[in-house]
Formats: structure tokens, C-alpha cells, sequence
């Protein structure tokens, strides 16, 4: 199931970058690179639920507008201090306990942290994330964990250790 | 109209990627000059690219040929990829600092001896 999702969305690139449909022999190397892909991911051991994260889909869609939205909001922020004071930002380096475990689920939110408004992800850890914050302000939001209240629910068993937590940490 | 509605949204596009740019260069310290350029770069190109597929369509249009899907499926790709590889990028970058032993300025500190 997962192998074929993976051949269909390597092949579906393939024809998007390549335009031409109707030439036998480009859609045929097509066929053959996204196999030989496939049959590497799958002797290598990366076809699972944490390389094709097809169960967190549905629910990605709908944070994904929420995440746009801190995007234009961070980047207005951003450009407010840009062009103002440079005395408006106390910089401060925060730990934010993080509770959830999965690798998928902690890459997520290290994203999200850096993408909304005064706050950078400059170490994960086991347990906790060190954030850079630019401001108070920016330190309280990132600290009242509401990202990771979004995160938790789209990927299934967040809260739980990962079985591929050691291929991924040897990575 | 249209037409001018995806070159609108290309300036505005520029203009977020120069304030980003901006941002770098007058920021104190380099942690918190990532913040431009992690955030205000992403705007820049999601709006950059949604005026380019606004102007593949018009200039489709105005040919009155079929509206170029590929374009703006190529365009949607790549707006896709910075979307995820610029926060990760900035981590790394952000994370190579914090290694290194560079600590951030507080504003307590002169400035000379973090800003490297």
C-alpha cells in the first residue's frame, strides 16, 4: 500500500517536472527510475509510517491554513522590526518542554515554532526544545504549548516512543 | 485587472523578501537575525509564486489558449519546497551556532562579542 503510494507520488513528479506525456521512451525511464526508487527506499527500510505519513494527511490539511496565517503574521512582525528600532527586541534563548515523542510529530512543531511570529528552534532535545525568542511576548506564546496542542492530535500515538526512533537518531 | 492584481502580489512578494533581507542586516545579534530570514523569505516566495500562477493563467487567457496547468503545478512544487526546507535550514543554521558555543546577546552585553 505504502509502496505503491510512494511509486504513484515519485511518478506523479517525474511527469509534473517533465511536461511530456506522450513520448514513450521519457514516460518509460519514468517508470524504471521510480521503481529502482522504490525497491532502494524499500531494501533501505524507508517505507513506514514515519516516511509516508499518509494517516496525519487529512489532518495536516486543516492545520495548514493555521500555519499560513502565523506565517503572514510572523513575517509583518518581522518586517515591523525590521524597518523599526532595533531596540524593540530583548532576545532571550527559552526551554520549552515538549511532551510529544514521535520524530514526525517533533519535526512538525520545530517547523512551526520557527515559522510563527519571534521564535526560532535552535535545538530539540529529548524532552524539551531550546527556542530562540526575540521578544516577552514571543516567549510566553511559545511557552503556553498551544503549537503543540495542534501538532499532538495529527500524528496517531505522538505521545508514545517511536519504534524507529533509533534508525532515525543514527541518521 | 487581473493582471495587475498578480503583479501586486509579486511586489508585495519583494517587498517581504527585501524587509527580510533588511531585517538580516540590522538585527543585533545572529540568532535573532534568522528571525527575518526564516519567516519573512517564506511570505515573500508564497506570494511571489501565487502572482507568477495568477499571471500564468491571465497571459493564458489573453492567448486564449487552455489555462497552463503544468506551470502552475511546477510553481505550486516549488513554493512547497522552500516552505519546508527554509525552517529546517534555519534550524540547522541556528543549531550549528548553538554548538559552536555562540551565545545569543541580550541586550545586556556589548555588542562586539557576540555578533561573529
Amino acid at each position: 500500500m505504502r509502496t505503491l503510494l510512494l511509486f504513484l507520488v515519485l511518478m506523479g513528479f517525474w511527469l509534473l517536472l517533465s511536461g511530456q506525456f506522450d513520448k514513450a521512451f521519457l514516460v518509460g525511464s519514468g517508470i524504471v527510475s521510480c521503481l529502482l526508487t522504490v525497491y532502494c527506499c524499500h531494501r533501505l527500510n524507508l517505507i513506514g509510517e514515519s516516511y509516508q505519513p499518509i494517516e496525519s494527511l487529512p489532518r495536516f490539511l486543516f492545520y495548514l491554513p493555521w500555519l499560513v496565517w502565523q506565517i503572514v503574521l510572523a513575517s509583518l512582525d518581522v518586517t515591523r522590526r525590521s524597518w523599526g528600532a532595533s531596540s524593540a527586541i530583548q532576545p532571550r534563548l527559552v526551554k520549552v518542554p515538549v511532551k510529544i515523542r514521535h520524530p514526525l510529530a517533533k519535526t512538525l512543531l520545530a517547523n512551526s515554532i520557527t515559522l510563527t511570529p519571534g521564535t526560532v528552534t535552535v535545538d530539540v532535545a529529548e524532552d524539551h526544545y531550546l527556542v530562540h525568542a526575540l521578544t516577552e511576548d514571543a516567549e510566553k506564546g511559545v511557552l503556553d504549548g498551544s503549537a503543540e496542542r495542534r501538532v499532538a492530535p495529527m500524528v496517531p500515538g505522538s505521545d508514545k516512543e517511536d519504534p524507529d526512533l533509533q534508525t532515525e537518531a543514527s541518521s | 485587472m487581473m493582471e495587475h492584481v498578480a503583479h501586486g502580489l509579486m511586489i508585495l512578494g519583494g517587498f517581504f523578501a527585501f524587509s527580510g533581507s533588511l531585517g538580516i542586516l540590522r538585527m543585533p545579534d545572529f540568532y535573532s537575525r534568522l528571525h527575518p530570514a526564516g519567516t519573512a523569505d517564506t511570505l515573500g516566495q508564497m506570494l511571489v509564486f501565487a502572482g507568477l500562477a495568477l499571471k500564468v493563467i491571465t497571459v493564458s487567457l489573453a492567448e486564449e489558449a487552455p489555462v497552463d496547468g503544468l506551470s502552475i503545478g511546477k510553481l505550486i512544487a516549488i513554493s512547497l519546497l522552500l516552505f519546508v526546507t527554509t525552517p529546517a535550514s534555519t534550524h540547522a543554521i541556528a543549531r550549528a551556532a548553538q554548538l559552536g558555543g555562540l551565545k545569543p546577546w541580550t541586550g545586556e552585553k556589548e555588542r562586539e562579542d557576540t555578533d561573529e
